[in-house]
Order: structure tokens, then C-alpha cells, then sequence
């Protein structure tokens, strides 16, 4: 097996290659049985049992995460939150009774400042490392999330680990298309450093902006005093030092279900006019003024959008998913290991898909068609800001469900997911 | 490493034949001072030099400039150079465009090996080659290749790596006094000197320099911002590296009143009496006469990516699309234990290919800065592709000394991975003319 460069010729041949990836005819014969059998298909290889643990310890909260700017925001919820119960009734009647009915729907850990509507969050989180040493995880700020009864709907009102009130947040209610048994939280990105906390449940949503301020730039934490150094161990624990250049490249969004399961999401940062992209001196990332978005319309039937400035979008799953008749598996890089996978938007007749690849770490401008996984139907629609950065959410719709969308400009593409079995 | 002038399989296969049938006269030919040392000089002894000389004082661990020092090296030249191993040079395409480029002759081959079959004979004396200028040069020049600098600025003070320390990094600032440099010039070469070599060991994984303009303040959050090795316009070395010499009418500008910055990166075991003392240095050559190309150096590159466990031919990838005309001067793939490697590829504003670089066997062990020998002008709107491949496999970790069941991402220890693509470059102005002697 070969891998193609960018000319379309091969950069190197390692026969071992055929270990980890699903050959074609097994996959045609995968295809054929799951159509047969099951009206499924598998793509990438099917996992063995389990080697890896989820990162996250299963206690059966959902959790909704955002990493902006380089920080992060994450939503924590149980997803028992029934709106048939009698306590929650009060929040969910037609005509909620100011302050009553309140409920605590969950907590909020964010690792640096965080503005959710009026409210400010996160002051002293985070924080640099000492001098002279690598950054260790710093531990997230939490704040509870209480939802009571207000004259437009509800509020959010939220407070900290002593209990004590730090401001309410309005949280104007609207009719939902599709009423919500339990209660689904997500943080949505929106732009290069704001987003929104969405609630559905019962027969409305709501939603309040949310504000990353200060993002960094680059990677903050590093060498951070000169003529002094930092000593590291061949064993040392740098992973918090590789997120943090993680998050200087790239935004991402991610679930956790009660599992303990993650699947991210990550994509190209945008920065302002004077700011730097990490790694790469003349982009921006993807922005609508870009060449890249100019491009988009016109990328040609059956072709995938390039992007010229910005790597691949990345999905990670510790957990098959399934779009419709397609499944996503674990270990399509590595049996045992969870699923990576790179995303391509392309443009099929009318409409569009969403490829996914088994080259997650390549740039946008190096497509490998001999690399595609699987397809699947992608539902289109404008009235996004036009202005609006590119942006890859992967949210929760429910405790075993979520929805992948795409978000450019004024255009969004989505698609629905369960989780499938092990 | 294939050899340089490599021949066609027929023609290697039969001068096998010839070699096997003339073995014994050959070896009662060959001898040091005729037939071998001629080949050491041209090809060898840039780097095979006593300790703390050239490339930085990142040397070879040993020296080959005399018989004496040669013939007990003898068998292994002979495996090494058979092998493909040395001189090293792993790219194998484009050929011929680069002027550092390094290989041997089949024939240079058989002559080295014919003279380790024979016993290593130094022969006669006066058939010696005259001795090599360029030696002549450093040794009178404090260790220098290209002779004496007009200015060198080394580290603010001598830093001691201790006996527990491992992986060591850091950045350190030296404003170059006004009465070294009380005028503006531009550099036409540089040479680092990693000021450390400790035998037997990788003392320094890498030697990065940069120019921060005057004014620049030793502002902790500024830093903090991460030049690290890839913001540092004057790129970096490591071992295989060579002094960075511009051609005519190119140059890079430093101003009274800059700071030198140097990045670097120490690599080694912990252990009693493993501590040693480093005070790194640059010296600077200037420009003799007006300077037309402002030279820059930056990377293609990327720090989001993960390497699963055990995964093999793993592609990254980064990008850029040049915003002006520009000419590229040199690249330097930089990556960590697990690459294997590195491509650049330029697409042309009108569709068309071509590969700028390519590095097959990549091998962190040697960082390789692959000069041009003429400059290569690429029109506005190119993209740039680089592309590496990483091998996180249980053989490569055995081999190379790292853990194949983490997934590995970007990070600043060689157990870390990197990706970054840099090159060296000349961005035109409107109007202004390439030099008459780029590439097309």
C-alpha cells in the first residue's frame, strides 16, 4: 500500500500499512453483509475488545464541551432531567412563575475567563506554569447551573462552589420544532472566541452567548522566562504542554456520554488580522474574506472542498457511531484503539456529503480519495452570520445521540448520530 | 543513501564482475595517501574533524583527517559508505539542484572498500593530496570553517547542564552592544557554534538563532508567546547541519541595537559526571557590498496533530500559499524518532506540480538543510505542500529509544514529535527583478 503525496505520487511503501487499514475487498465484503444483514454498514476496521479507557471516568453525567481562544468551557449534566417530572413541571408550563420552580441542571468547569451573557467566569483559572517548569493541568474553576422560572422563560442563574450567587442570565424561551423528553445542554460555537449554551427540554429551547476574552495566541505556558530553561524527563507527563499547543492551532468541541465515551471534534483556530496562525505565518485560518471560502460554491460536483489554510477537521470516537446505514468504528487507524478520522465536506448534485478519511492529520489542500472511510448525506441550509468562521461542533441531542455540523459563513451542514454498539 | 552518480543496475552489476575479478590487484593498488585520502578530503572531513570543530562543534565522533586516524576506521568506512550510510544524504530527489548536496561514486565506493580488504596500507607519502583549505581556514579561525568572523555574539553567561538533567530547554537574550556593531549591516553568512561537543554524546538535539530588532525588551509574556524554534529568522542547526551562506547580493539585515536570541535544546542521558558546561555563540559575516534580497526564514508546519500507538506511515501535513513572488534559498525538515519522510511540493498557480524536496529515509540523527545552490523563484499564489510520515511502531521504538503505545503529539522532548517544514526565502517587492541565475 502506498501513500500519496500531494503531486499524486507515493512519499514511501511500508507493507506493514496493510495492517491497519481495512483492505478494499474486505471492506466490500463488510459492506455487503451489513446491507444483507443488518441494513448497517462497517467502515475502517472493526475494534477487538477495548484496549484503551476512556480519558473520562463514567459517572453518567452528558458533557458538552468548547474549546475556543484557547481555553475551554465544559457543560456537565445528568440526562435523568425528565420533563414529565413533577418538580421540573413549573419550569415547563406555558406561564413559569418568576424565580420559582428551580431546578439545578448541572455545573460548568471552565480552564480561563468565560462570559455567559452578563455574567463573568473563570477569573484566576488556569494560570501559567512556574518558571522553569512544563505546565501540569491546571484544575477547571466550576460553577452550578440553576434554571428557574422568569418573565420571558427562565434564567440561568449560576453559582459558585460555596453556593453563593453569582449573577442570573437570561434565557428568553422559544416553542422547540421537537419537544425534548429529558433535557440536552451543548456549547455551540459560533465565532473565532463566542458561542452559546443551548437548553431543550420539554417543548422549548433557549439559548445565552458565551464569551472566551483574552484567547491566546500561541502557545502560552512555555519557556516563559528568559535565560532560564525547562528540564524535562524522558517520562514526564507533557500532555497538558500538548494541549495547550493543541488548542494554540485548533478550536474544538467534543461529548462526553455517561459512558465515559468522548468524541472530538477539532478544527482551525481563526485569528485577527494582526495575529499569527501557530505553524503557519500567512493564514488566518478560514475566514469568509479567505481564498478558501471564496472557493467553496464553486467546488466542482463530486469534488471535496479544499482548504488551502487550514488542516483537516479531526473526529476522534471511543465509540461507533452511526450516521443512518453507516457506522463509524474504532480502531481504523490502530485495532484496539479508538476511531480518527479526517472530514471532507463535498459537493454531491444538489446537495452535499460528508466524507470521512482515514488521514485525520494531513492539511486540507492533501486529499487522498484512497484514504475515504465512508460517506454520508449532509443536510444544507443557510441564515448563519455571514461573517461567521469556519467551526466543526459535534453536540449532544441526547444521552446516546448528537448531531455533527459545519459551520461557515451563513452555511450549515449537519448530520444526526447514535451511538452504535462496541 | 544511494550513491550520487548512481549507474544503471546493468552497469552496477557488471562492474561487480570486474570488481570480483580483479579484487586482489585492486587491493594491492589501493593505499591512503594515493587513492584514499583524496576521497576523506572531498567527501569526509567537513565533518569527521576533531572535536570542537565546524558544524557548530556538533562533529563526528571521529576524526578522519590523517592516516592515523583513518586506518583504524577502515572496515567500518568500507560497511557505512557500502551501506549507504555516509557520507549522509537522504534525499533523492531533486538531484543536482542542491550545493550541499553529498554522495559517492560507485567507483569512490570500490575504492574504499578495495582499501579496507587490503589492510588499510598508507602507501607512499608524497602522493598525498595538498591538505584541504577550508581546514586551514577553521583551525586558524578558532574553530570557525568560514574564517573569522566580524562579529560573534555568544549566550549571556556560560549555562551548566547538570547530571540529573535530560531534556533541557531554553531561550536566552544577548542585546549586541553598540560598540560591537555601531551600525546597521547585513549578514551574508552565519555560523552557529552549538559551543558544547561531549564525546560519545548528543550533548545539544538543536541550536536555533534569531534577530529581535532593537527595542526589543526582555518581556517574559512576549516570549511566552513561543518564537521556540520555529520564529527565529536565522533558522537553526542541528547534527549535519553547515554554516548558512547567502549568495551575492543577498543578505540579512541586522540592526544596531538588536538582540541575538538563541533557542537552544539539550539532549542527554542523566548520570554521575554527565553535566557539562554550554555557552553557545554565532558569528556573523557581513556583507561587503549593497544587498538586494532581504533573506527570511520561517516553517511550514503544524502542532495539532496525533500519532495513535503503533501506527506506521502516518501522514501529516501543513501548507502555504505564497502571498508574493518569492524565491526559496534552502529547506530543512525538522521532525523527531518517529519520522521517516518529508516532502515539499509546490502547486503552481496554473495547476501544474513540482516537487521541491523529496527525503524518503528521513533520520532525526541528521538535520539536513538542503541548499539551493541557485535560488528557486515561485510566483505569487503557489501552495506550498509539506508532508511527513511517522512510524510509531514497536521495531522503530526498539531501534530509536521510544514508547510505541502513546499517542504522541506535538512537544518540545525528542520523545515528542514535531512537524515542521522550514524554509529559507526571499520575498520580492512589486517590481522588483529575480537575480538573473534563479531556477525556473
Amino acid at each position: 500500500m502506498t501513500t500519496r503525496s500531494a503531486d499524486g505520487t507515493t512519499l514511501a511503501v511500508a507493507p506493514r500499512e496493510r495492517l491497519t487499514r481495512l483492505p478494499r475487498p474486505i471492506a466490500a465484503c463488510v459492506w455487503l453483509a451489513g446491507i444483507l444483514a443488518l441494513a448497517t454498514t462497517f467502515v475502517g476496521a472493526q475494534a477487538p475488545s477495548g484496549r484503551f479507557a476512556p480519558r473520562v471516568a463514567a459517572d453518567g453525567l452528558v458533557r458538552s464541551e468548547l474549546s475556543l481562544g484557547g481555553r475551554t468551557a465544559i457543560l456537565a449534566y445528568t440526562p435523568s432531567l425528565s420533563a414529565s417530572d413533577a418538580a421540573h413541571v413549573p419550569l415547563l408550563s406555558a406561564s413559569p412563575t418568576v424565580g420559582g420552580g428551580r431546578v439545578r441542571i448541572g455545573h460548568l468547569d471552565t480552564t480561563g475567563p468565560l462570559q455567559i451573557g452578563t455574567v463573568s467566569l473563570g477569573q484566576g483559572a488556569g494560570g501559567a506554569a512556574p518558571a522553569g517548569t512544563s505546565p501540569s493541568p491546571a484544575p477547571p474553576l466550576r460553577y452550578d447551573l440553576w434554571l428557574e422560572g422568569a418573565d420571558q422563560g427562565w434564567h440561568l442563574h449560576i453559582t459558585d462552589s460555596a453556593n453563593a450567587s453569582l449573577g442570573q442570565v437570561e434565557l428568553p424561551r422559544q416553542p422547540a420544532p421537537s419537544s425534548s423528553p429529558m433535557l440536552i445542554g451543548a456549547l455551540v460555537p459560533e465565532n473565532a472566541t463566542s458561542g452559546r449554551l443551548t437548553i431543550n427540554w420539554g417543548g422549548y429551547r433557549s439559548a445565552a452567548e458565551i464569551t472566551f476574552p483574552n484567547p491566546t495566541r500561541r502557545r502560552l505556558d512555555e519557556n516563559r522566562t528568559p535565560n532560564e530553561t525547562v528540564n524535562r524527563r524522558h517520562n514526564e507527563d507533557t500532555s497538558a504542554l500538548s494541549r495547550a499547543r493543541l488548542l494554540a492551532q485548533r478550536s474544538e468541541t467534543a461529548i462526553v456520554f455517561p459512558e465515559g465515551e468522548r468524541m472530538s471534534l477539532s478544527f482551525q483556530r481563526t485569528f485577527g488580522r494582526a495575529e499569527r496562525v501557530e505553524g503557519n505565518r500567512n493564514s488566518r485560518g478560514l475566514t469568509v474574506d479567505g481564498p478558501d471560502f471564496a472557493r467553496l460554491m464553486q467546488t466542482p460536483v463530486g469534488h471535496v472542498v479544499l482548504l488551502t489554510e487550514s488542516p483537516v477537521p479531526r473526529l476522534r470516537v471511543e465509540r461507533p457511531l452511526r450516521f443512518e446505514t453507516t457506522t463509524l468504528a474504532l480502531g481504523n487507524q490502530v485495532a484496539g484503539f479508538p476511531g480518527s478520522y479526517g472530514l471532507w465536506l463535498k459537493r454531491a448534485g444538489a446537495g452535499w456529503k460528508l466524507v470521512f478519511s482515514h488521514e485525520p492529520d494531513v492539511w486540507g489542500s492533501q486529499h487522498d480519495p484512497k484514504t475515504d472511510a465512508a460517506e454520508v448525506d449532509l443536510t444544507h441550509s443557510e441564515g448563519g452570520a455571514a461573517d461567521r468562521p469556519f467551526a466543526a461542533a459535534i453536540v449532544p441531542t441526547g444521552p446516546d445521540r448528537g448531531r455533527l455540523a459545519i459551520l461557515w459563513g451563513p452555511h450549515e451542514w449537519s448530520a444526526d448520530f447514535v451511538l452504535a454498539p462496541r | 543513501m544511494k550513491p550520487r552518480a548512481s549507474v544503471g543496475v546493468g552497469a552496477a552489476a557488471l562492474s561487480g564482475l570486474l570488481f570480483l575479478g580483479t579484487t586482489a590487484s585492486a587491493q594491492s593498488r589501493v593505499t591512503y595517501y594515493e587513492h584514499v585520502a583524496p576521497i576523506l578530503q572531498n567527501h569526509c572531513m567537513s565533518c569527521h574533524q576533531p572535536a570542537g570543530k565546524n558544524l557548530g562543534s556538533l562533529v563526528a565522533p571521529m576524526a578522519l583527517t590523517s592516516y592515523e586516524e583513518a586506518r583504524p576506521w577502515a572496515r567500518a568506512i568500507a560497511r557505512k559508505v557500502k551501506a549507504g550510510d555516509m557520507p549522509p544524504w537522504f534525499a533523492d530527489g531533486p538531484r543536482g539542484v542542491f550545493s550541499n548536496e553529498r554522495g559517492l561514486t560507485a567507483k569512490e565506493i570500490e575504492t574504499l572498500a578495495a582499501w579496507a580488504d587490503a589492510g588499510a596500507p598508507g602507501g607512499d607519502k608524497s602522493l598525498a593530496p595538498p591538505s584541504v583549505p577550508d581546514l586551514t581556514v577553521e583551525r586558524d579561525s578558532g574553530g570557525y570553517s568560514l574564517g573569522t568572523p566580524d562579529l560573534i555574539v555568544k549566550m549571556p553567561k556560560p549555562y551548566f547542564i547538570t547530571d540529573e538533567s535530560e531534556d533541557v530547554q531554553g531561550t536566552f537574550h544577548t542585546k549586541i552592544p553598540e560598540d560591537l556593531l555601531p551600525q546597521d549591516v547585513f549578514i551574508r553568512a552565519w555560523e552557529f557554534r552549538a559551543g558544547t561537543y561531549k564525546a560519545g554524546q548528543d550533548t545539544v538535539h538543536h541550536m536555533c538563532g534569531g534577530v529581535r530588532p532593537p527595542g526589543f525588551v526582555e518581556n517574559p509574556a512576549d516570549d511566552a508567546e513561543g518564537e521556540g524554534a520555529s520564529g527565529l529568522s536565522m533558522g537553526c542547526i542541528a547534527g549535519g547541519s553547515e554554516p548558512a551562506q547567502l549568495p551575492p547580493d543577498f543578505g540579512m539585515e541586522l540592526k544596531k541595537g538588536s538582540t541575538i536570541t538563541f533557542n537552544m535544546h539539550y539532549y542527554k542521558q542523566a548520570g554521575p559526571n554527565s553535566g557539562y558546561w554550554n555557552q553557545a555563540e554565532i558569528g556573523f559575516y557581513f556583507a561587503k557590498g549593497p544587498v538586494k534580497y532581504k533573506v527570511h526564514s520561517k516553517s511550514i508546519g503544524t502542532t495539532g496533530f496525533e500519532i495513535p500507538p503503533h501506527k506506521i506511515n502516518y501522514r501529516i501535513g501543513a501548507a502555504e500559499t505564497l502571498q508574493k513572488d518569492t524565491l526559496y534559498m534552502s529547506y530543512w525538515p525538522h521532525a523527531h524518532l518517529r519520522a521517516t519522510a518529508a516532502k515539499y511540493t509546490a502547486t503552481y498557480p496554473d495547476g501544474r506540480k513540482e516537487v521541491l524536496l523529496n527525503v524518503p529515509r528521513y533520520d532525526q540523527s541528521w538535520q539536513v538543510t538542503y541548499k539551493l545552490k541557485q535560488p528557486k523563484l515561485l510566483p505569487k499564489g503557489t501552495r506550498i505542500d509539506v508532508e511527513m510520515l511517522y512510524d510509531n511502531s514497536a521495531d522503530r521504538g526498539v531501534k530509536r529509544q521510544f514508547d510505541p503505545n502513546v499517542t504522541v503529539r506535538n512537544g518540545p522532548r525528542t520523545q515528542d514529535e514535531m512537524m515542521l517544514g522550514f524554509v529559507s526565502y526571499v520575498e520580492l517587492e512589486p517590481g522588483q527583478s529575480p537575480p538573473t541565475t534563479q531556477q525556473q
